[in-house]
């Protein structure tokens, strides 16, 4: 036991191993107590630089020794592009998605009166005027034909058909669609429905049976007049693009929505609305 | 007081192969510490306070390059150093030993720093034990004899008789 004792090298060398631990524990990583210590600050700039020459020098080694492994690199460096790429483009997505939703979220909370349920659109009509689209709720959701069917940019249309997880809607661009709706600013009362097209490219929908008194003007917002029963009174529809039939017996105008049918991605099906509150 | 001096080069090159070269050389985490084999060595074929300098300078170089842990490789090193120097005054001057020894050495080292990493929160992984501890330890005791021989051939007053 003396002789350990008398024994100088191990001596030094315990204190030594011991000293390097206690420093070894003071510079590891998440050792918040050194975080902003002196030690840690006076150290770091120099271990940083030492260890970006490990990387360019060893990098240099490797391109030597191991010109495989380059590949490799290039390769696992490609997929995380990939894989970052993917993300984001998803991110984007759910942001577009988020903005969508609270745009209908919004509305949804300006009509207290009125009950929705909210679907996004999982099909379209082929027909490049789409005509008919189909949502993702159905009857399980509370989903009965004839539901008005909206966006926070107006009417979109009326269920036509109920499955129990999904619904088809006609789209106002149907030509057999008709919504009763009455001018804003005047309330003459008109008939809606079917798309008007120039040169095969679509301008709006059809106002029709406006009476030949009926002042309406450019640019009057047209809404649901509530008749029918179908669609809640007082519904944004769209604004007036042109007026024709001037002097006859009656008026007829081209309406403009705001609703961009081949885009669409959500929806809220009127399920009920509170007369009470209404 | 010479026979230091011209170990310190000699350090400085293990840590250049350690740092620089092995990384590049070996994949999937085999990686033989030159700068350990060469402290084990002059442990052997000198004396211990040389085993200890290249220990000591060597790990400390190697740490400066493979932060974050400063002075974890210099006391892996160090207790390698003083078990060899345990067994060799123990065992006397068997010079076939000096292989297993340094094996134990080694493998002693190499587990400090397997436990260390494992006490600060890395994930326990058996299979890089075996794997690459495993064989990095085999080639460092196996990279002692030479070395030790290489020294020797410059050195007198071993601690193994000749």
């Amino acid at each position: 036991m003396r002789k350990i004792w008398k024994n100088r090298p191990m001596w030094i060398a315990l204190t030594a191993i011991v000293l390097l631990i206690v420093l070894a524990a003071f510079t590891a990583n998440g050792n918040d107590r050194t975080e902003d210590g002196l030690f840690r600050s006076a150290l770091t700039p120099a271990a940083d630089f030492l260890h970006s020459v490990q990387k360019s020098v060893g990098g240099f080694f490797t391109r030597v020794f191991r010109p495989s492994a380059l590949s490799e690199e290039n390769e696992r460096l490609q997929k995380t592009v990939l894989e970052q790429q993917m993300k984001l483009a998803l991110l984007d997505e759910t942001e577009k998605e988020n903005a969508r939703l609270s745009e209908l979220l919004n509305f949804a909370e300006a009509n207290p009166n009125m009950r929705f349920v909210t679907a996004s659109v999982i099909g379209r009509d082929s027909n490049p005027y789409i005509d008919t689209i189909t949502l993702n709720a159905g009857s399980r959701s509370g989903v009965t034909e004839k539901m008005a069917v909206i966006t926070a940019d107006g009417v979109v249309g009326r269920v036509s058909e109920v499955g129990p997880n999904w619904c088809r809607v006609k789209t106002m661009c149907d030509e057999k669609m008709r919504i009763s709706v009455m001018v804003q600013r005047t309330r003459d009362e008109g008939m809606l429905g079917g798309i008007y097209e120039q040169d095969g490219e679509i301008l709006g929908t059809l106002l029709y049976y406006l009476p030949g008194k009926a002042d309406i003007r450019e640019g009057d917002i047209i809404r649901t007049s509530g008749i029918g029963g179908f669609f809640p009174k007082g519904l944004y529809v769209g604004t007036v693009l042109s007026v024709n039939g001037e002097g006859k017996g009656t008026h007829d105008a081209i309406v403009s929505t705001d609703i961009d049918f081949l885009h669409l991605e959500n929806a809220l099906i009127v399920v009920g609305v509170d007369e009470a509150i209404g | 007081m010479k026979r230091r001096l011209w170990l310190i080069p000699l350090s400085i090159l293990a840590v250049f192969l350690d740092v620089f070269v092995f990384p590049s050389l070996f994949a999937s985490g085999f990686r033989p510490l030159f700068v350990l084999s060469l402290a084990l060595a002059a442990t052997a074929a000198t004396k211990v306070q040389d085993g200890m300098l290249v220990a000591f300078f060597g790990g400390l170089l190697s740490d400066l390059f493979f932060h974050p842990y400063i002075g974890l490789s210099a006391a892996a090193y160090l207790t390698a150093v003083a078990i060899l120097y345990g067994f060799t005054r123990k065992a006397g001057s068997v010079r076939a030993l000096v292989i297993p020894f340094a094996a134990i050495a080694a493998a002693a080292a190499e587990l400090m720093i397997f436990g260390f990493s494992l006490a600060i929160g890395a994930r326990f992984d058996a299979m890089r034990l075996l794997r690459a501890t495993l064989p990095s330890v085999v080639c460092e005791a196996l990279l002692v004899y030479p070395l030790s021989a290489s020294l020797k051939s410059r050195e007198k007053g071993s601690m193994f008789v000749r």
